[in-house]
């Protein structure tokens, strides 16, 4: 008897315990969201407001040894400064760039018309592997309202601008407001620049190498082209361990605070077919399946 | 006899299953950068500053120090929108020593929510009552 019981009991115990490895994480994280939602009725301050948007006024050093550190290097921590504020420094932009992380990802294409003072917004995003354009995004953003469409799909999507979200105002311009700064922040003798000028616009020319300690998976020398008055990023090659590009921002064309023609903000959906966001948003994923776990935070 | 053989084969059968279901795979694809989240006293929330986001995938985070006063810290991370507030839905990952050099992968609706482009902040919320920091590298995409 014992010996045929014995097989059931090992076999129900080695399934319960993967059962409780697969649900302890839910069940942890569940505890973990009651908490963090108690100890965060204090948010960060938004400075999200306004028609415009900007930053706050003073640079926002981790800890003090960072403050300290960019002391050491005045003119090199204000090329950061002039990066990281960017948005404050420009009223409007148009411009073409070219996106690449890596080869099997293929290549974004964007272009913008952005006109921050007014809160206006006219971009496209193309994805091209192998030459060839497989997905195309346009978005509309103007009067607070956001017209998104694929138009090889023929759909299109209608929202009003959520309050505090720059979301759409910045969508498809990673030059004008760039998340590269952190290539070159708190790690001053590790790169190196001159002035110049690109785009009939005064440069920083910057040139050094990534460490680990600044990003694993960039790691390896970099070149990045910096505006002097308005801190947009022009240019940025990482090369990586092998001296290949891992990753790229090409700007093609730009031009700032030149105005923007009121002609170009118009988008024609003629054709296209209205659906939801999220639908719009997942529909260029084959099969998508929705995530499982999580806590419902929509309200 | 039958009926016995049939219970072995779909226990183990869904045990595999989950078994599988656990295992993450390491590489992500858009680059790294550092974070610092820094928890002086008095003060449990941080985040790291917004990222585009180019798909609906997992973001990414390797803790790689935790200093401090604090004996035991740790802090629980999740996915949040560049204005500092959540998506609809929202995953929760605890960090502490024990997470020191491990590439954890989180979970998140951004790309549901708001699509291509959107970008992400980490925000954690540190559990101590003495000041700490933790440091280390992330992504808002992965494979």
């Amino acid at each position: 008897m014992i010996k045929k019981l014995l097989p059931v009991v090992l076999v129900t115990l080695l399934g319960l315990t993967l059962v409780g490895i697969k649900v302890y994480p839910d069940i942890k994280a569940l505890i973990a969201s009651k908490k963090i939602e108690e100890a965060t009725n204090k948010q960060k301050p938004n400075n999200l407001n306004g028609k415009h948007p900007v930053k706050e006024e003073k640079f926002p050093f981790r800890l003090p040894a960072e403050e300290e550190y960019a002391k050491k290097y005045p003119n090199q921590f204000k090329i950061v400064k002039k990066m990281y504020f960017s948005m404050n420094y420009i009223k409007n932009a148009e411009g073409e760039y070219e996106e690449n992380h890596n080869d099997k990802d293929g290549i974004s294409h964007m272009q913008f018309y952005t006109d921050f003072d007014q809160r206006k917004n006219r971009a496209n995003f193309e994805k091209i592997i192998n030459g060839k354009i497989v997905e195309t995004i346009q978005v509309l953003l103007k009067d607070g309202i956001v017209l998104r469409q694929r138009p090889n799909k023929h759909i299109f999507t209608r929202q009003r601008e959520e309050k505090n979200d720059n979301h759409f105002i910045g969508l498809f311009n990673n030059v004008t407001n760039s998340e590269w700064w952190a290539l070159i922040y708190n790690n001053y003798p590790d790169w190196s620049y001159k002035e110049g000028k690109k785009f009939g616009m005064p440069v920083y020319k910057i040139k050094g190498n990534i460490t680990d300690k600044v990003s694993e998976s960039l790691q390896g020398p970099f070149t990045m082209v910096v505006s002097k008055e308005t801190g947009a990023l022009l240019d940025l090659k990482c090369y990586g361990h092998e001296s290949k590009e891992i990753l790229s921002i090409t700007v093609r064309k730009i031009k700032i605070n030149q105005g923007i023609s009121n002609d170009v903000f118009h988008l024609d959906i003629s054709g296209s077919k209205k659906i939801s966001n999220m639908e719009f948003n997942i529909s260029d994923i084959e099969n998508y399946e929705e995530k499982t776990g999580g806590t419902d935070t929509s309200k | 006899m039958k009926i016995q053989k049939i219970f072995y084969a779909c226990v183990i059968a869904i045990a595999g299953l989950l078994s599988v279901g656990s295992i993450s795979s390491f590489a992500n694809n858009s680059g790294n950068t550092q974070y610092t989240f820094n928890f002086p006293s008095g003060t449990n929330v941080d985040y790291t500053d917004p990222r585009p986001k180019y798909d609906s995938t997992s973001a990414w985070m390797k803790l790689k120090d935790l200093s401090g006063f604090a004996t035991n810290p740790s802090y629980t991370a999740s996915v949040v929108k560049e204005n500092y507030s959540n998506f609809s839905k929202t995953w929760y990952y605890t960090f502490s020593k024990s997470n020191i050099n491990q590439g954890v992968y989180l979970s998140n609706h951004a790309y549901e929510d708001n699509g291509y482009g959107v970008k992400v902040r980490i925000k954690a919320v540190g559990d101590g009552n003495n000041s700490f920091y933790g440091s280390g590298d992330w992504s808002p995409d992965s494979i």
